[in-house]
């Protein structure tokens, strides 16, 4: 009797017991056992990767690994045995002391220390080989070595380009969108993650539940740029050298090809704290300055195309000086150059011979001059794909900053600002007789060998100036170097003929005569003749009791890379081989017909081929 | 009774066979899921190693860096360009 009761009693507790777990606590039990043993886990996508356009790789996903040791797994013969040869290898692989590594390492094996940092962020090949380091090739079960990775993000090539390529960074309260990376991360390189239910199957081991993901990941695409990468090793060691040289704050160059507009090469090199040089700011795209002489050139083909000169227009500034209302401006060469015509002006850069163009022939409707310049774009950025272009700054007469000064300064490069790559563009347009094309640095996006979208030439203006104005510039940009008289003609080589334009710009010229710096450029074209290649270069405040002159310190970069990227171009020769056979010969002669036929214009130049000896 | 007893005992061997069957399909699956897992760190290893040699190979075939060692031996680059010859 009793045992049947005890027997109903202990049935209905468990019964109770039951009733609860199944009703009551389901809702909590169900979700701890969810999150505990189950979770939605993401797919990462994989991130596209960004190639040169001769297939160099500029950016891409790798693991990057961080190691620690639990240094209470070994045993003790094992420990004792290796900790001295595990050291010394640490040592030699991560330059650190090997006697202090060990000394860490017991003591933090008597404390049950359970997690100490070996090393972070090395590449797979330093992982491999601290793989088979004495005790750490016992793995993790009897050797206690922990190895965490993590993907990041690797350049090559670094440094070159390496701020034009980029980076994203998302913060979580910031994004960080630099260059190539950030400007083409949404949509392009960077993937949409998926999704897909995981069940814990071992301590940190999850397989996945059901036979399909939640949400399949979709990899990011690959970017194909334009830029090539010898063009831009030429120009990154030409640019590093010369700043070197001349201790110069800052220098930049950028190549462009003509016809395309495709971006084969940027370089922006800052100094750093200890006087050597990096990538940490892109001032071609984002550093508004004032042009000097450069603009020269602008100011020119306005003044032609509204016939306020021609090529027979004399110029009188007498002993190098322009008075304009009660200031003066002056030529860079003391006394000036007499009375001298428009090439010449432009030869030698004179500034009063630019100040008397534009002052006398815009004075009565300044706006007009303007109003030429807005209609060849110059007031308007360039609409790039990546952050922090600034837009120019060109003032309208009556706004606020102008004054009665302004024609005559602006006609030689101040009181404006541009950008590097905007005046570069203009000049770009005008090797490309007339044809503002937009500066291109992406040809395609694909996936894998799949090109999923195609980037062709944007046209800003089809024809900023009459083809005569054009040609006349063009001349007269050749004039420069090939004249005696003209200011780059120490850039001048028989081999291959260049046009271009030097600029020496005053900056922190308000402060007072001792601040003053100077910021040296060259922008320019080559072949003269057959323009393929467009190029500015940039030096900010070389060192002022060396050379200054844009010739002198901008010019011979522009040179060198245009030597380069001529001595690396091959000349192609075609040789189309005819055989005429005879008959009724015992030997059947063979009258070969050699005709030279140039079939592909690689070359530069035909005129200037090397001989063949 | 000895026929139900037999029948209820091949009953209990099918259902244990059933059970056996079971768990190693699932001890299987698991085994593949630490294969997979197993692999695609070697994946991962065979592309870091990729790009790693990639990257060498890169930066050796620049004209900076050639210059460099060939200065050693006496080599500069050349200041024309080489010529093509097709010949068709």
């Amino acid at each position: 009797m009793l045992v049947a009761a005890a027997m109903l009693l202990f049935g209905a507790l468990i019964s109770y017991k039951l009733f609860q777990i199944q009703w009551v606590e389901k809702g909590q039990l169900e979700q701890s056992a969810l999150s505990d043993n189950r979770k939605l886990e993401p797919i990462e996508a994989k991130r596209g990767s960004i190639y040169s356009a001769d297939g160099a790789l500029l950016a891409t996903s790798v693991s990057s690994y961080t190691v620690h040791f639990d240094p209470t797994v070994a045993r003790e013969s094992l420990f004792e045995a290796h900790v001295g040869a595990l050291t010394d290898s640490l040592a030699q692989l991560l330059a650190v002391d090997a006697r202090e590594l060990e000394k860490r390492l017991r003591k933090a094996r008597k404390n049950k220390d359970r997690y100490v940092r070996i090393a972070s962020n090395l590449d797979y090949g330093s992982y491999k080989r601290l793989e088979n380091f004495p005790i750490f090739d016992a793995g993790r079960g009897k050797g206690g070595i922990i190895v965490d990775s993590k993907i990041s993000r690797k350049k090559p090539l670094d440094p070159l380009a390496s701020r034009l390529v980029g980076y994203y960074l998302d913060e979580g309260t910031r994004t960080y969108k630099v260059g190539l990376e950030g400007g083409f991360n949404d949509h392009v390189l960077q993937g949409d993650n998926g999704l897909r239910e995981v069940q814990r199957i071992q301590k940190g081991l999850w397989k996945p539940v059901g036979l399909e993901n939640v949400k399949e990941p979709k990899d990011g695409y690959d970017l194909v740029t334009t830029l090539n990468s010898n063009i831009q090793d030429i120009t990154h060691s030409t640019l590093n050298q010369v700043l070197r040289k001349y201790r110069a704050a800052r220098g930049l160059a950028v190549v462009m090809d003509v016809k395309t507009g495709a971006v084969r090469a940027m370089s922006n090199l800052t100094m750093n704290a200890d006087s050597t040089y990096s990538e940490s700011y892109n001032a071609a795209i984002g550093d508004l300055y004032e042009p000097g002489s450069t603009f020269k050139l602008m100011s020119l083909i306005a003044a032609l195309e509204d016939k306020k000169v021609d090529t027979s227009t004399t110029f009188h500034a007498k002993y190098g000086q322009y008075k304009v209302y009660d200031k003066y401006i002056y030529d860079s060469r003391r006394g000036g150059y007499g009375p001298i015509n428009l090439s010449t002006a432009f030869a030698v850069s004179s500034n009063t011979a630019f100040a008397e163009m534009i002052n006398e022939g815009y004075k009565e409707t300044p706006q007009a001059f303007v109003n030429r310049l807005y209609s060849m774009k110059l007031h308007e950025p360039l609409g790039l794909p990546i952050e922090g272009e600034q837009a120019p700054l060109i003032r309208y007469p009556g706004e606020k900053g102008w004054s009665g000064l302004s024609l005559a300064w602006m006609s030689h490069g101040y009181e404006l600002l541009m950008t590097p790559l905007q005046v570069l563009a203009f000049y770009n347009a005008i090797a490309n007789d007339g044809r503002y094309i937009k500066p291109q640095f992406v040809s395609e996006v694909r996936r894998g060998e799949r090109v999923i979208r195609r980037f062709d030439t944007e046209v800003i203006h089809p024809a900023i100036a009459s083809s005569k104005t054009i040609t006349i510039a063009q001349q007269l940009l050749a004039e420069v170097v090939e004249k005696p008289y003209g200011t780059a003609h120490k850039l001048y080589d028989k081999h291959f003929p260049i046009a271009g334009k030097t600029g020496t710009a005053q900056v922190n010229y308000q402060l007072g005569k001792d601040k003053v710096d100077y910021v040296s450029s060259f922008a320019g074209y080559f072949p003269a003749d057959n323009p393929r290649y467009s190029c500015i270069v940039v030096v900010y405040r070389p060192d002022k009791n060396d050379k200054i002159y844009g010739a002198d310190v901008a010019g011979p970069v522009f040179k060198s890379i245009a030597q380069k990227i001529y001595a690396t171009t091959p000349f192609v020769d075609a040789v189309r081989l005819d055989t005429q056979l005879t008959q009724a010969e015992e030997q059947v002669e063979l009258k070969p017909l050699i005709q030279v036929t140039p079939i592909v214009s690689d070359q530069l130049t035909q005129a200037n081929a090397p001989s063949l000896k | 009774m000895s026929e139900d007893a037999a029948r209820n005992w091949r009953f209990i061997l099918y259902v244990f066979s059933l059970f056996v069957v079971m768990i190693y399909a699932a001890h299987s699956a698991d085994q593949k899921v630490v294969r997979i897992d197993q692999l695609n760190k070697e994946l991962q290893g065979l592309r870091n190693e990729h790009i790693e040699g990639r990257r060498a190979v890169q930066q050796s075939r620049l004209e900076s860096s050639m210059r460099q060692t060939l200065e050693v031996r006496g080599l500069k680059p050349s200041a024309n360009p080489p010529v093509k010859i097709i010949v068709e």
